[in-house]
C-alpha cells in the first residue's frame, strides 16, 4: 500500500525526515534484537542444563520415596506426612534484562527447623533420605521456574522486536522511499511541463 | 502363666492355615512376573484370591492386604478365648488411628482419612474422642495418651512430638500387656523388636544431625539395651556402635546391616535383616505343635507376608527393577 501524499515540497521534506527517523529506529531495534538473542541463547543453555539436572535428581528422589513407601502401609505414610514442619517462603522480585522484566525468586527457609514431622517406631529409615533429597530439590526447582519464566518472557520480547524490525525494514522504509521517489518524479515532471509550457508561450509570443 | 494346652484348638486351626502362607516359590513367581496382571494371576492361586478379586484397580492393593489381615485376625480371635495375644499385634493400629485423629484435629479435618480398621477400638469412638466428646468409648490409657500428645503439641507446635509421644505410649502399653500375659516368648519378641528399632532410631538421628533431647524422647521402652548405651554411642562414630554390639545377639544384623548402611547410605539391608531376625524368633511357632508360640508366630508371619506383598506390589506397579525389590524382600515363615 502506498502512502497517499500531496506531491509538494513540504510533504517531500516531511517524508524525508520520517525516513531518517525510521532508519535510525530500525538500526536501534536491530541492535536490541541481536543482543536479546545473544542473552536468550545463553539463558536457554543454562536453563537446559538446570532442567536436566533437576529432572535427573527428581527421578532419583521419587524412586527413593517409592522404595520408602513400599516399606510401610499407605496410611502410615500419609499419617507421617500429614502436618509438615518445614516452611519455605518465597519473595518475587523483578530484574531488568534489556528492558524485559524477569522475575527473581528469593527463597527463605526457616533455619534450624526439624525437617522430619514423624516418629521413628513405625516408619522406615528410607523415608528420611527421601525427605532429605526432596527438600534439597526445592530451591533448585524454584530456580528452574525462575529461568523458565525469564526465557519465556524474553522469547516474547524477541518476537515483538523482530516484528517491529521487520515492519520497519520491509514495509515502512520501502514505502517511504517509494513515496519520496514518486513525489520527486512528480515535482520534476511538473517542472518539465511548466518549462515546455513556458517555451510554447514564448514561441507564440515571438510569432506575433 | 498361660499353659500351652489353652491353645490346643487355636493351634490346630493355625497348623492348617500355616500351610496356606505364601511360599518362597510363589514369591519368586510374583517377583518374576512381567506386569501387574501377571502378579494378579499368580496371587489368584493363593489365599489372597478373594481379596484381590474384589479390587476395582490394582492400585487399591492396600485395601486387599488390610482385608486379608483382618480376616486372619478374626480367625485367630474366633478360636481363642484370651484375646490379649491378638491385642499385642493390633494395638499398633489403634495407636496409628490415635495419631491420625490427633493430627486431623490440629488440621481441623472433621472426617479423618487414613484410619486403619485393623484396630480393636471402633473408629467412630476415636473420631468422637477427636471431637472432644467426653463419653467416647476409648480405653483410659489411650485417652490419656491422646490428651498428653495434644498438650505436648500445644506447647511445642511440633507434629513430630505427637508421633514420638504416642509411639512411647504404645510401647509402654505393650510392655504392660506382655507382663500381664506373662509369657517369655512375647516378652523376648517385644524386647528384640524394641532393641532393633532403638538401634535404627539412633542411626537415623545421627544421619539427621539431630540433638540429644530428640534421642531421649525417641528411644522406646522395653528393650534389653539401656538408653544410657545409646546416649553414650550417640556422640561416637557409627563404627564403634557396630563394635560395641558385636558380642550381642544382634551382631549379625548390626554387622551386615549397619555396615551396609554406612557404606551405601541405604538402610534397606538393616531393615530387612532386623525383620528377618524377628521372624527367626517367631519361627519357634512352627516347630511347636501347640502353644502361644504357634499363635503369635502365625500372626507375626502374616504381618511379615503382608510386608513382602507390599514391597512386591509397589515395586511391580512402579516398574522397579528386580534387584532393588529383592534387596528389600523379607524371609518367609514356612
Amino acid at each position: 500500500m502506498e502512502i497517499r501524499a500531496n506531491p509538494n515540497r513540504m510533504e517531500l521534506s516531511r517524508l524525508k525526515r520520517r525516513l531518517v527517523t525510521a532508519k535510525r529506529g530500525h538500526k536501534l531495534l536491530k541492535d536490541k534484537q541481536d543482543e536479546l538473542i545473544k542473552k536468550f541463547i545463553d539463558m536457554v543453555k543454562q536453563n537446559k542444563a538446570l532442567r536436566e539436572e533437576v529432572e535427573r535428581e527428581l527421578v532419583a528422589a521419587f524412586q527413593s520415596f517409592t522404595m520408602a513407601r513400599s516399606q510401610m502401609p499407605a496410611n502410615v505414610v500419609e499419617e507421617s506426612l500429614m502436618i509438615p514442619t518445614a516452611k519455605v517462603s518465597i519473595d518475587i522480585k523483578k530484574s531488568n534484562i534489556m528492558s524485559v522484566n524477569v522475575p527473581r525468586i528469593e527463597i527463605s527457609m526457616e533455619e534450624g527447623k526439624n525437617l522430619y514431622p514423624y516418629g521413628f517406631a513405625g516408619t522406615s529409615a528410607e523415608m528420611d533420605s527421601a525427605i532429605r533429597t526432596l527438600s534439597a530439590m526445592l530451591p533448585k526447582m524454584l530456580k528452574l521456574a525462575e529461568f523458565e519464566k525469564a526465557c519465556q518472557l524474553m522469547a516474547d520480547e524477541i518476537e515483538k522486536t523482530r516484528r517491529r524490525v521487520n515492519a520497519l525494514e520491509y514495509v515502512l522504509i520501502p514505502q517511504l522511499e517509494n513515496t519520496i521517489k514518486y513525489i520527486t518524479m512528480k515535482l520534476d515532471e511538473n517542472e518539465r511541463s511548466s518549462r515546455t509550457r513556458l517555451m510554447k508561450i514564448k514561441e507564440m509570443v515571438m510569432q506575433e | 502363666m498361660l499353659r500351652d494346652e489353652e491353645f490346643l484348638y487355636a493351634s490346630g486351626r493355625i497348623k492348617v492355615l500355616e500351610n496356606r502362607l505364601l511360599s518362597r516359590s510363589v514369591i519368586e513367581r510374583v517377583l518374576e512376573a512381567e506386569n501387574t496382571e501377571a502378579v494378579l494371576r499368580v496371587l489368584s492361586e493363593t489365599d489372597y484370591a478373594p481379596e484381590f478379586e474384589e479390587l476395582e484397580s490394582v492400585y487399591d492393593f492396600e485395601k486387599a492386604l488390610e482385608n486379608s489381615m483382618r480376616k486372619t485376625l478374626n480367625t485367630v480371635k474366633e478360636s481363642l478365648k484370651d484375646h490379649r495375644i491378638v491385642r499385642f499385634f493390633t494395638l499398633k493400629y489403634d495407636y496409628h488411628n490415635l495419631k491420625v485423629i490427633a493430627k486431623s484435629r490440629i488440621l481441623g479435618v472433621d472426617a479423618p482419612e487414613n484410619l486403619s480398621n485393623l484396630g480393636d477400638v471402633p473408629v467412630d469412638e476415636l473420631i468422637k474422642l477427636g471431637k472432644g466428646e467426653g463419653d467416647a468409648a476409648v480405653p483410659e490409657t489411650m485417652k490419656a495418651a491422646f490428651e498428653g500428645a495434644m498438650r505436648l503439641f500445644e506447647e511445642t507446635r511440633d507434629p513430630q512430638q505427637i508421633d514420638l509421644f504416642l509411639d512411647r505410649a504404645l510401647y509402654e502399653e505393650l510392655v504392660e500387656l506382655t507382663k500381664k500375659i506373662g509369657h517369655e516368648f512375647l516378652k523376648d519378641y517385644l524386647a528384640a523388636s524394641v532393641d532393633l528399632i532403638n538401634i535404627k532410631t539412633m542411626v537415623r538421628l545421627k544421619y539427621m544431625e539431630s540433638d540429644f533431647r530428640t534421642l531421649e524422647k525417641s528411644l522406646l521402652p522395653g528393650g534389653t539395651i539401656e538408653p544410657a548405651f545409646f546416649e553414650k554411642y550417640f556422640q561416637e562414630p557409627l563404627q564403634s556402635l557396630v563394635e560395641a554390639l558385636s558380642s550381642s545377639r544382634y551382631s549379625g544384623v548390626v554387622k551386615e546391616g549397619l555396615e551396609n548402611w554406612i557404606s551405601t547410605g541405604s538402610p534397606a539391608a538393616y531393615e530387612k535383616l532386623s525383620d528377618d531376625f524377628l521372624l527367626g524368633i517367631l519361627k519357634k511357632g512352627i516347630y511347636k505343635p501347640f502353644g502361644l508360640e504357634t499363635v503369635a508366630g502365625y500372626i507375626g508371619a502374616k504381618e511379615n507376608e503382608i510386608k513382602i506383598l507390599r514391597v512386591l506390589m509397589v515395586g511391580k506397579i512402579n516398574g522397579i527393577s528386580e534387584d532393588v525389590i529383592r534387596e528389600r524382600l523379607r524371609d518367609v515363615y514356612v
